[in-house]
């Protein structure tokens, strides 16, 4: 599978599943997706590539998340309705975006997935009397068999993902360990695990390994810095590669087994562990020898902003080189990020 | 007498506020300075009080944001900051500018809400003292949830967040009212006070009597057009900051007696059309509102004015307050703003609704174009108008006159 292969590859399928009725579209990475699973659904993670926005800016302002924005836009411009979808509070956006869809139209079923920030047992408690209503609202009723086999698969799946990963002999190109983790997140979990990866030509050849840090960023950011020299080797964004560690199963209650999991898990920046969060990242980075961290500061991203002046004052105490890359997912800057990256690689030299 | 205490340097005040013998003096010269009405002196009063606790030596400092519940802090002999209101007051007093400019040190972007952006600069200059608590509400915003945690880590403060549910149930209230009583037993050990629970009482039901104030200015604005709206937005510091406290109380009972006393005078503002107002305003000195007013077009009720919550039970305070919590109505979803904005068109007979936008405020301004929309599908003049709460440089006055002076020529 050729790197343009497995990019046309996810396009086709997510040309396939937005007309699919069984899908259920997420953007945050707190939505359990084996409980769509075992409610029969097919979990999708919604992202797009970047794009323009003509028509969102009529029913949103300016200042909302531009990853979600892009959603309302793409659904928009090819007019679409009634679809599946979950949405959470992970952040101020989201929580509009979910009355902006219901507005206009475009939701079907939906739910509204409330994420605590405290993580006692109380919190787990609450966050897995949420999951239950979910389940119910999917399924009609908490199917515990089912959704044991779920958590199984998808475990599956992240295992595979993390070996392919950490196979220190493959070395792969950031760009196609990017769109096979997307893979993960846009196929049926049952294709994803016999999906048979051919690895030819996907050897990284560019020795400048970083570590990158965000909350989200379009898709062809990552093979866009690939161009200029940069290799991502961690991907530490909300969908990246710390979200492969498992689901430790209870059998018995395996609903809590997802809540502990969601709730617990290294996460995103909405959590309010940073200290833990940037001693893994210091941890990561040395392990694996990098050159440097690279920041895709997504505007408008409340979560990031606030937590950027932190991972910062860490790096620097640390003396890692920093770049910090703003944009609004349009990359309608990509003459910037080329003078900076470059700027930034040559100061490594 | 002319007096710009942005020119004061904050280690001065910081040094005049640590001695509590001038007090009295200070309160004496403001009076001179301001000239303030009968309310006035209350808020006065409060918030010398409030600096007098906070930079007093030994004291804790207490910082919360404006959803949390100020009556299980007052309870407990603190006096809690609220770096929200502290930095729409210092865009009164034109500190904000240089707040907002130190904040870009730490921040690195003007891309979320300036309130939060402003208090972490009032905090890094030393206006507002450093913490040894902070608590936040997941609620109306996740800005405090983002800019306390940011504060704790860089100047100090035990961080807590109160998760709010999102529907009235039995088990929601019980998670959230423990969540409540659990912070208000961690204070009064760390606190060392005793009889906690019976302050409390004295605090809810001070809170009750407010409410009830709170419900006759209301009902009295229904009646005639007494008081323009637009000093309310400034009276929320009090709402928010006050409630559980005697100021609390006072400042409503005085603002009752004085719009009770107009009403039984006749009195009226000589108002042509009267709007309601949704968010918050700009806190800095403007003569936007001067010009609204020389239109004839008068705030006659605001959004955070609804007193949507009921009588807190003295039985069951916490599951009260949690109560409260879950159901707030100001700075709401789509739906409930819809909904009490309609209430109010209708109780106030408002002729067209203003909503502003604060740059940068995702949760209140994301769904604002499509309230817009439905209002007017409704049959009700709507405009929004794009601004800053602190930020004087991100509102643009002259654009916003030439809209609000169109949008006037609408309503008839
Ligand atoms: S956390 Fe950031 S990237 Fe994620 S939805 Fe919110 S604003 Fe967008
Ligand atoms: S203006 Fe909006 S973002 Fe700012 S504090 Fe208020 S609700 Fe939060």
């Amino acid at each position: 599978m050729h790197n343009i292969d497995i990019k046309d590859l996810y396009e086709e399928i997510l040309t396939k599943k937005i007309k699919d009725e069984k899908s259920f579209f997420y953007f945050c990475s707190y939505v359990p997706v084996e409980i769509i699973h075992a409610s029969s659904y097919k979990p999708v993670r919604f992202i797009l590539d970047s794009m323009q926005f003509l028509h969102s800016d009529e029913v949103i302002p300016k200042y909302i998340c531009p990853y979600l924005k892009t959603a309302v836009e793409f659904f928009i411009k090819n007019n679409l309705k009634e679809k599946n979808i979950i949405f959470t509070d992970g952040c101020d956006s989201s929580r509009r975006i979910f009355e902006v869809f219901k507005e206009l139209n475009f939701t079907k079923k939906y739910f509204y997935l409330k994420i605590p920030f405290n993580e006692n047992p109380q919190d787990v408690l609450f966050f897995k009397s949420e999951l239950q209503k979910l389940f119910l609202l999917l399924n009609g009723k908490i199917d515990l068999e089912k959704l044991n086999e779920s958590i199984n698969l998808y475990n599956s799946g992240r295992k595979k993902l993390y070996q392919i990963f950490n196979n220190k002999s493959q070395n792969l190109k950031s760009s196609f360990k990017f769109y096979l983790n997307s893979l993960f997140q846009l196929m049926d979990i049952e294709d994803f695990i016999n999906l048979d990866i051919d690895f030819t030509n996907q050897k990284n050849e560019i020795q400048n390994k970083f570590y990158l840090f965000s909350t989200v960023y379009p898709l062809n950011f990552i093979e866009y810095i690939e161009s200029l020299g940069i290799n991502i080797e961690y991907d530490d964004s909300c969908f990246g590669e710390k979200n492969l560690s498992l689901i430790e199963l209870n059998k018995d209650d395996p609903l809590t087994s997802i809540s502990e999991y969601y709730l617990k898990r290294e996460g995103c920046v909405r959590k309010r562990e940073i200290d833990k969060k940037l001693e893994n990242l210091i941890q990561r980075y040395k392990n694996k020898n990098l050159k440097g961290v690279i920041i895709y500061n997504l505007k408008y991203c409340d979560p990031l902003i606030f937590f950027i002046p932190m991972i910062k004052e860490k790096l620097n105490e640390e003396k890692i080189p920093l770049l910090m890359i703003e944009d609004d997912f349009t990359m309608n800057i990509k003459g910037q990020i080329r003078t900076r990256i470059e700027a930034f690689l040559e100061m490594m030299i | 007498m002319n007096f710009n205490i942005s020119k004061v340097k904050p280690v001065y005040l910081k040094k005049i506020f640590s001695k509590k013998f001038l007090y009295p003096l200070i309160y004496q010269v403001l009076l001179q300075i301001l000239r303030p009405d009968d309310i006035g002196k209350v808020s006065i009063k409060f918030s010398l009080d409030l600096i007098k606790k906070n930079f007093s030596k030994n004291s804790k400092v207490i910082m919360v944001n404006v959803f949390t519940p100020t009556e299980i802090f007052f309870a407990l002999n603190t006096f809690p900051i609220l770096p929200e209101v502290a930095s729409a007051v210092s865009a009164n007093f034109s500190i904000s500018d240089s707040a907002l400019f130190e904040s870009d040190d730490i921040l690195f972007s003007k891309d979320s809400c300036s309130v939060h952006r402003n208090l972490i600069g009032l905090i890094k200059m030393g206006f507002l003292p450093t913490p040894n608590y902070v608590f936040t509400t997941d609620k109306p915003c996740h800005s405090a949830v983002h800019s306390f945690y940011l504060i704790s880590k860089f100047y100090g403060g035990e961080y807590f967040v109160i998760d709010i549910p999102e529907e009235e149930t039995e088990e929601n209230l019980n998670y959230l009212s423990k969540k409540l009583e659990d912070t208000f037993i961690f204070l009064s050990k760390e606190l060392k006070i005793k009889n906690p629970y019976k302050n409390l009482l004295n605090a809810i039901n001070l809170s009750n009597e407010t409410r009830k104030y709170m419900i006759e200015i209301n009902e009295l604005r229904k009646k005639k057009v007494l008081i323009d709206g637009r000093k309310f937005l400034g009276y929320l510091g009090m709402t928010f900051s006050a409630l559980g406290s005697t100021y609390g109380r006072d400042f409503f009972k005085l603002l009752r007696d004085n719009l009770k006393k107009l009403y039984e005078q006749g009195f009226e503002l000589p108002v042509k059309k009267k709007l309601y107002w949704l968010h918050l305003g700009p806190y800095f000195k403007t003569d936007f509102f001067d010009y609204l007013y020389k239109k004839g077009a008068y705030i006659v009720f605001e959004e955070t004015s609804n007193v949507y919550w009921d009588e807190f039970d003295l039985k069951d305070p916490f599951k009260s307050i949690a109560k409260k919590l879950i159901n707030f109505k100001i700075f709401s979803n789509l739906e409930e703003r819809y909904k009490t904005t309609i209430k109010a068109i209708n109780d106030y007979k408002v002729d067209g609704v203003i909503i502003f936008n604060q740059w940068g405020c995702r949760q209140g301004a994301g769904s604002s174009y499509l309230l817009r929309k439905k209002l007017i599908d409704y049959g009700i003049p709507c405009i929004i108008i794009d601004g800053d709460l602190v930020d004087e440089s991100n509102f643009p006055k002259e654009q916003n006159k030439t809209r609000v002076e169109g949008f006037l020529e609408v309503i008839e």
